[in-house]
Order: C-alpha cells, then structure tokens, then sequence
C-alpha cells in the first residue's frame, strides 16, 4: 500500500527538560496508509502525533508532507490535517450538533455546506439519533465517536488519531474500525496509536515501533516481526514492556 | 474573521445555554446594591463616628449670662440633652453612664471676668465614655481660650485709653461696653462662625453603590468566561483548536469581549434602575460614563486573563478571582468609603479597579459632562495595561516551564 513518501519524518528529536521524548527518530508514510505508531506508556507516541499535529515544534528535525515542512509552515497544513486527540476534547454542555457546528466553523466551513457535513458525519458514525442531546449524557463509545466526527468535517488528507478507541465498547470500536477502511479507500492517510494490538494487526498497513522515544523498528507487520524475532506484535510488546 | 465568529458564537451559546445562572449574574447587581445601599445608608449620612450624648451642667452662677452660655452648649451637634443638674448628682450621672461628662459653670464667673480674674470652671470626664469627655474637655477649653483672648483684648484697649489720658470714669464705661459686647460676640458664635451647606451636587447611597459596586460586577461577570477557557485547556479542545487553521488569541479574544458584553448589560440594567429608583439621569452624562465603563471593563478582562495565567484550573480560578474581587471591593472602597478607609488602604486601593471605576463614575454623576474623570479613565487604562502585560509575562514563563 506504501505509495512512495507522503509524510516523510526525518531525524526528530523532542525533549522536555531533560527527557528525551524522541530521539533522532525517522521514517516515511505513503499515501493511503493506515499506519500504527506503537510502543509502551512513554515511548513518544503522543508527542510525535502532537509534532505531526502542528501543535507543538521539535528540538530539531522536520516533518514534511509532500516535500514541504510542515514544522516550518504549519498553517499551510492545518486545513489539510485532522486531528482526533486522546481526551474527548468536546464540550459536555452542548448538543452532538452543537459541538460539530463549533468544530466546523473554525475549519471555515458554513452555510448548506456545514450543515450537510454535520449531517453526513453524525450519520457516518451512527450518532444521528443523539443529534440533539447534551453530549454530557453520552456513552464513553459515543463521545468517542463524536470526537472523531469533529476531526471529519473539513474532509482532511491526513487524520491523526491518538487512542481513537480507548474505554470504548466492542460497537463503537468496530464502528470505527470501518470507518477508518472507508477513509482509507478515499486516499486518506491515517496515523493511529492504540493500545489494542489487535486492532493495529489488523487495519495497519505499516507501522513504527518505538520505545524511550526511539525508533525500534518499521515496516507491514511481518517485516516488524521478522526484523525483531518476534512470533506476534503481542509478544513483541510484551518483550519491551518487561524491559 | 469567519473562525473567530464561529467561536464568538459557540462562546455565546455556551453562555446563554445556563439561562439561571445569566438571570442571576444580570439581577444580582440590582438587588446587591439595593441591599448593600439600605445596610450602609446610616453610617454614610453620620458625620462622625460619635453618637450624640448627654452633658450634665452644674451651674453654680446661674445668671443670665451662664444661661446663654448654657443654651449655646445645647445648640452643639453632638450634645443630645443638656442636664442642669447640682455638682453631686453630676457625678452619680457620670458613674451611671447616664452623662459623657459634666461642665461645672463657677460662682461669679460673669463677675469675675468682668473684673479680669476669672473664676476656674471644671470638666468632670468619664473613663467609660473617653472619647465623649475628651470632646467636651474641648469645648470648654475652647470657651476658656476665647475668654483669655478677650481679657487680652480688653487689656490693650485700657492701656491705650489710659496713656490716651482718658478719664477714670470714661476708661470704666468704655471698659464695662466693650465686656459686653465682646461676652455677646462669643457667646453669639454664629457671627464669628458662619455655618453654611456645601453647595456640591450629593450623591444618593444608592448611586454611590451602584457606582461603586459595578466595577465588582463587571469583574464578576469576567469569571465565567475566563473559566470556560481553563475548562477548554482541561478538556483538550485548546491543543485542538492549535492542530486547525485558527489561533489560540482567537479563543481568548472571544471571551473577552463576552465578559465586555455581559458587563454591558449589565451597566444598562444598573443604569436603568438607577433612572427609575434614584432618577440619574445617566441619558446627559452618558458620553464621559461610557469611557469609564469601556475603561472599566476593560481592566476587568486584563485582571481575569491575569488570573488565568497564574491559574491553570478552573477550580484555582475561581478560588483566586473571587478572593482577589473581595479583596479590591474591600480596599477600593465599594464596601465603606475610602476616605474613612486607614491610609493603608487607600494607598493599596491604588490597584484596585473599581476605585479608579467609583471615582470615575461618581466625578460625573456629580459635576455632569464637565465632571473630572479623565484622572480615572487614565489609570484605569493603565491597570489594563499592567495586568495584561502581567498576564502575558505569566503566561510566558508557564510556557517556558513546559518546554524547558
């Protein structure tokens, strides 16, 4: 599925204070993958998404999407970015609809347009019925899904998704297990984290395994297994927890 | 400008969505300072901290002369009941707390100030009563000067006559009127002292707290909306809001000119009681008034972004905004004046807004347009100043914090 370098990372390091976050960590994503960034609690996963994001630089390095940095030109690449963070970063007080009219204008998009995506995306992520509801009184899986509806709006290239599925039941998990293939088949790019091993074998095309902020190993599945040895990602991972 | 006005509207509708909580913001200013007003009323209109007392006066003379000079000691503001009473039942008076004190008026005093020895009066103080003893301990040395410089007087009128080569019974006659004259002139104090009323405009218990109280408000009302941010960092929807083609300003902007617009409303509501209960008639002098309330609110949403920055959870603000405003309502007179505040206070109340709001507001409410509030709007404007420049070096070295 690697389509030749779409986000190509090259050479990053982040620290905070003296923790190296990522160290001198590089590799490529092709365009239309879905690729798995996995690792242990603190091996650098959230804060590359974060670099990937735009939302914070690193120390050195760069990341460029189609040749062109994105940490030296993040505004030329937030339109084209969505980002799912790890917390439900919506606003409890507010309806389903509300929330995702809050997130669809700050990508700009207004009137019968915004109206029709909102919409569209609710449906996509069967939370149409719960429209109109205080997302306060939502399930963990339906936040969860909300959460992703307001990455999905603006029809970005890239979708960024930081444990999309975390807390969430089988439903929702398999709900958004479909829609990130349905992304995938519209040439959208997807860079996941997760703690479901699982759920990264299955729908990852490549992934990057990374520890104490370095890159161990990168490539599909069975060149990661290959290259550490390992008879399943969940032995693998087993192996550098205990380490 | 079309993502600040998405979030300018999701701002307003997160605002408007807790309508109890919005009446109660928008209502409470009117009913605090009706409250407040009516509570305060009766130490304003006081002139002094000292309630009017009882005096027993032993008058052992008990002429005409003495009786004038009884009835003038009467006239005193803070004497509520004169007591012509005997030397004994003064003192039992005294013992009782039922007189502050006793003025003991001597035999002949006419006469021996007439013959320029005069008798010795005596002030009996109560140790209970101090401050009420030491008042009338006053009075009388007051009378006992004037009478010393009147003797003088009379002295260097009979020294000139005499080296004059006036005659004796002349020098008596002319002595004798001049005694008179100079014991009426005293003793009819309003010609020496001419009391008249201070011609400025006063200001109504009710205009003073409102005036003063809405600088609390305005500081209030920015709460809720520097809140909403820190609950935005708490949720991730500010990390969010960086990933997409907005800015972080964006958001804080937004919340600033809500909490602007809350105070407004509020300053209408207030503006409007005050035109219908105490009838200001804010419509002449709302030109200068407006500048001082934009001012005002201005300073207000440079406190609250202050706050922010040294607070980062919503329960820590709350925590530092609502002890701060209570500390600036105390010391920058919206309580109790400040000009019967120690001077302590008034020199701390030089960083509060809502004294510069108060002076503001009340310099044109009382003098009209030509009303001095340039004073206020200038320091008003530059406590904006200092706390945004606060805020953003806070802000700064939290930054710094994260990343070093």
């Amino acid at each position: 599925m690697n389509n030749g370098a779409f986000i190509t990372v090259n050479n990053i390091v982040k620290r905070y204070k003296k923790r190296t976050a990522l160290d001198h960590v590089s590799f490529d994503i092709g365009k239309g993958e879905i690729f798995g960034l996995i690792g242990p609690n603190g091996a650098g996963k959230s804060t590359f998404i974060s670099l990937l994001a735009t939302i914070s630089k690193p120390d050195s390095g760069d990341i460029c999407i189609d040749g062109r940095s994105i940490i030296k030109h993040p505004g030329d690449f937030r339109g084209r970015i969505g980002y799912v963070p790890q917390e439900v970063a919506l606003y409890p007080m507010l309806t389903a609809n509300e929330n995702l009219d809050f997130w669809a204008g700050i990508y700009g998009i207004e009137g019968q347009q915004k109206h029709h995506r909102i919409k569209t995306a609710l449906e996509y992520l069967k939370l149409a019925d719960r429209a109109n509801d205080k997302v306060k009184t939502f399930s963990g899986g339906m936040k969860r899904r909300l959460n992703i509806a307001a990455s999905l709006l603006h029809r970005p290239e890239i979708l960024i998704m930081d444990e999309p599925t975390a807390g969430v039941d089988v439903l929702s998990r398999n709900t958004i297990a479909e829609m990130m293939k349905d992304l995938q088949r519209a040439s959208c790019t997807l860079i996941i984290t997760s703690h479901y091993i699982d759920e990264l074998e299955l729908l990852c095309n490549r992934m990057a395994i990374l520890n104490k902020g370095k890159l161990l190993y990168t490539g599909t599945l069975n060149e990661v297994l290959k290259k550490a040895g390992a008879d399943s990602l969940q032995t693998l991972m087993l192996g550098l927890e205990e380490a | 400008m079309r993502t600040f006005a998405a979030v300018f509207k999701n701002d307003l509708r997160i605002i408007f969505k807790d309508v109890k909580a919005l009446l109660l913001l928008l209502i409470m200013p009117v009913l605090v300072i009706l409250i407040i007003a009516r509570a305060m009323t009766p130490f304003l209109e006081q002139s002094a901290f000292i309630e009017p007392f009882k005096v027993a006066l032993v008058d052992k003379e008990d002429s005409l002369w003495t009786g004038i000079l009884s009835a003038q000691l009467k006239g005193l503001e803070i004497i509520e009941k004169m007591i012509k009473t005997t030397e004994d039942d003064a003192k039992k008076l005294i013992a009782e707390g039922e007189a502050a004190a006793a003025i003991i008026l001597p035999e002949n005093l006419s006469d021996s100030i007439n013959y320029w020895r005069p008798e010795q009066g005596e002030v009996l103080g109560s140790s209970s009563l101090y401050l009420e003893s030491q008042m009338i301990k006053n009075v009388a040395l007051v009378g006992a000067t004037a009478v010393s410089s009147g003797l003088a007087a009379l002295n260097t009128i009979y020294d000139y006559e005499q080296q004059a080569g006036f005659d004796d019974q002349t020098l008596y006659n002319d002595m004798v009127q001049a005694n008179e004259r100079f014991i009426g002139v005293v003793l009819g104090r309003k010609t020496i002292f001419a009391e008249s009323e201070d011609q400025a405009v006063s200001v109504d218990p009710v205009t003073f707290y409102a005036a003063s109280l809405l600088a609390i408000f305005v500081m209030f009302s920015s709460i809720p909306c520097i809140k909403m941010l820190a609950q935005e960092r708490q949720l991730g929807i500010l990390s969010r809001v960086q990933a997409a083609p907005t800015h972080t300003w964006q958001l804080v902007c937004s919340k600033l000119l809500i909490s602007i617009l809350l105070s407004l409303i509020q300053f209408v509501i207030i503006g409007v009681f005050l035109s219908l209960t105490v009838k200001v008639k804010l419509g002449q002098t709302l030109l200068p008034i407006f500048p001082v309330f934009l001012a005002t609110a201005l300073a207000s949403a440079a406190f609250s972004l202050f706050v922010a920055a040294i607070a980062t959870r919503s329960a820590a603000i709350d925590l530092i905004a609502n002890l701060s405003i209570l500390l600036m309502a105390v010391i920058g007179g919206s309580i109790y004046p400040l000009s019967a505040m120690p001077e302590i206070s008034r020199s701390l109340s030089v960083l509060a807004i809502n004294r510069w709001c108060t002076e503001g507001f009340l310099g044109v409410l009382t003098s009209g347009t030509s009303g001095d509030y340039r004073n206020s709007l200038a320091m008003l404007l530059l406590l904006a100043a200092g706390y945004f420049l606060l805020a953003i070096l806070f802000m700064g070295m939290k930054r710094r914090r994260v990343t070093a």
